[in-house]
C-alpha cells in the first residue's frame, strides 16, 4: 500500500513538472511538495532532466517593451515593498504576489485618499466642482535616437487629455507608422499614432493612472498602427513623463 | 543568447546578485536568457502578447524570488525554464477558452506539432541531455511523442488525445508509463541524479 503511495506520488510529481497535471491539481501538489520533502525531491529530479529538453528550441527575441514594463513593475528604485510581500498564511506563488501588487496599489491609492480628506478642512457646505485644482499635467520629451525626429508631449491623465508636438524628421519611416503607447504594469497600452509633423491631440484611455510614474514607448507599426492592439514593431524610444512644475 | 554567457557559473552569480536586489545583475539574466525563454513560451501560448506576458511574470517572479533557486533542480537555465514553463500552464488555464480559436489578424501560430519531428534530435548536445536522449530513445513511440507533445506543446491528456488520434485512456497510459520508464532509465545510468 505504502509503495502504492509512493509510486503514485512519483507519477504526480512527474505530471506536475511536464505539465498534464492542470489546474487546481497542480496547485495541490504544489502543496504536496511543500509538505513532503522526498515529493519535492522527485519534482526537483524531473525538472532538472524534463528542462533540458527546453534547449532545443529554437531563441525568439522578444518585443523591447517586455524590459521596459518588467522594469516598471519591479519598481525601479522602489525594490523594497515588491522584494519583501506581506507573507501570506499559505504562500501560493504566482496568483498572491499578482495580487499582492494590485493590493499594495490600492492600498496606496486609498491611502492617498484618506489623506487627502483628512487634509482638507472639513467644509461646511459641499465641495463645489470649481474648487478643485487644476488637474496635474505632466509633460514628457521622446527623442528617437540617430534622428532628429523628437515629440513633445503634455498629458493630464485626470482629464484624458494628451497634446503632442512633433519637430524634425525620421526619414527611415517611409509606409511605416509611429505608435504611442503608455506602459502600464499589465503591459503597453495604445494612446495612438504619432505625427510626423504638427501637432495633434490624442485622448487618454480611461483606465490609466499616474501612480507610480508614467512611462511611454514608441513603436514602429504597419500603417494605421498596431494590427493586433499591443507593439509589434521595435521600439524607437522610451522615457518618462514627469510632473509639470 | 550565446552559449559563453549562459555559462551556467555566470548565471549562478547572477541569480546570486539578483536575490541581493541588483538590477544591474537583474538586467544581464534578462538579456542573457529571456530570447531562450521566450522561445519556450511561444511555443506553448502560440501567441505573442500572451508568451510576452508570461515572460513578464516569469522575470518578476525571478526578481523576487531567486534565492529559492537550489542546483538540484538543475542548471540556473533549466531553472528559468521551469518556471517559465510554469507560468505558462497556469497561463493557458486561464485563457483556455480562447485558445481553441485564435482571433482573426492574429499572427498565424508560430508552429505546430509536427510529429515527424523529434524535437529532441535538433537538441543541443550539452550536459546531461545525452542520457535524456538516449533514455528517450529507449521509450516507445507513442510514449516518446506524448511525453514531447506534453513538454514542448503544453497539451493537457484530453489535447494529446486529440493530436495523436487516440482514446483519452490510451494517451494518459503512454504518457505514465513513458514517464516511469524514462525515470528507471535515467536513475539507472545517472545514480549520481539520485535524490532518495
Amino acid at each position: 500500500m505504502k509503495y502504492q503511495d509512493a509510486k503514485l506520488r512519483r507519477m504526480l510529481a512527474a505530471e506536475y513538472v511536464l505539465g498534464t497535471l492542470r489546474g487546481p491539481a497542480r496547485r495541490r501538489f504544489e502543496r504536496l511538495a511543500r509538505a513532503d520533502a522526498g515529493v519535492r525531491a522527485e519534482q526537483y529530479f524531473w525538472e532538472a532532466y524534463l528542462g533540458r529538453l527546453g534547449s532545443a528550441v529554437r531563441p525568439v527575441e522578444p518585443a523591447p517593451t517586455v524590459w521596459i514594463s518588467l522594469q516598471r513593475r519591479i519598481g525601479a528604485g522602489n525594490t523594497v515593498p515588491l522584494r519583501k510581500p506581506a507573507p501570506a498564511q499559505a504562500p501560493k506563488p504566482v496568483p498572491l504576489w499578482r495580487i499582492g501588487i494590485g493590493l499594495a496599489a490600492a492600498a496606496t491609492v486609498a491611502a492617498v485618499v484618506i489623506l487627502t480628506q483628512y487634509r482638507a478642512p472639513a467644509p461646511v457646505t459641499p465641495p463645489v466642482a470649481q474648487v478643485k485644482p487644476a488637474a496635474p499635467l505632466y509633460v514628457a520629451q521622446l527623442k528617437v535616437p540617430d534622428s532628429t525626429m523628437q515629440w513633445n508631449v503634455s498629458l493630464s491623465p485626470a482629464s484624458g487629455q494628451l497634446t503632442v508636438t512633433a519637430s524634425g524628421a525620421y526619414p527611415q519611416l517611409g509606409q511605416h507608422s509611429m505608435e504611442l503607447w503608455w506602459i502600464s504594469p499589465q503591459g503597453p497600452v495604445a494612446i495612438g499614432l504619432l505625427p510626423v509633423q504638427g501637432q495633434n491631440k490624442l485622448e487618454l484611455p480611461k483606465d490609466l493612472t499616474a501612480q507610480g510614474g508614467i512611462t511611454l514607448a514608441v513603436s514602429l507599426e504597419p500603417p494605421g498602427g498596431s494590427p493586433t492592439g499591443k507593439p509589434t514593431g521595435p521600439v524607437l524610444t522610451s522615457g518618462p513623463a514627469s510632473l509639470s512644475a | 543568447m550565446s552559449p559563453a554567457s549562459a555559462e551556467p557559473e555566470h548565471l549562478a552569480q547572477l541569480l546570486t546578485a539578483t536575490a541581493g536586489g541588483d538590477q544591474r545583475a537583474f538586467a544581464q539574466l534578462y538579456r542573457t536568457c529571456s530570447a531562450h525563454l521566450f522561445g519556450v513560451l511561444l511555443r506553448i501560448l502560440q501567441r505573442r502578447d500572451w508568451a510576452e506576458e508570461a515572460l513578464q511574470d516569469c522575470f518578476l517572479k525571478v526578481w523576487q524570488k531567486s534565492e529559492t533557486y537550489e542546483p538540484s533542480r538543475g542548471s540556473p537555465l533549466t531553472w528559468l525554464t521551469t518556471i517559465a514553463r510554469y507560468r505558462a500552464l497556469d497561463l493557458l488555464r486561464m485563457k483556455r477558452p480562447e485558445v481553441e480559436m485564435p482571433e482573426e489578424g492574429e499572427e498565424p501560430p508560430l508552429s505546430f506539432a509536427d510529429p515527424t519531428q523529434d524535437p529532441v534530435d535538433r537538441a543541443i548536445e550539452g550536459e546531461g541531455i545525452g542520457r535524456l536522449r538516449d533514455c528517450m530513445g529507449g521509450l516507445q513511440d507513442e510514449q516518446r511523442r506524448s511525453v514531447l507533445l506534453a513538454y514542448y506543446e503544453g497539451y493537457t491528456h484530453q489535447e494529446l488525445a486529440q493530436a495523436m488520434q487516440a482514446p483519452l485512456g490510451t494517451v494518459k497510459s503512454w504518457v505514465r508509463r513513458g514517464l516511469s520508464r524514462l525515470r528507471e532509465c535515467l536513475e539507472a545510468v545517472g545514480g549520481a541524479m539520485e535524490n532518495g
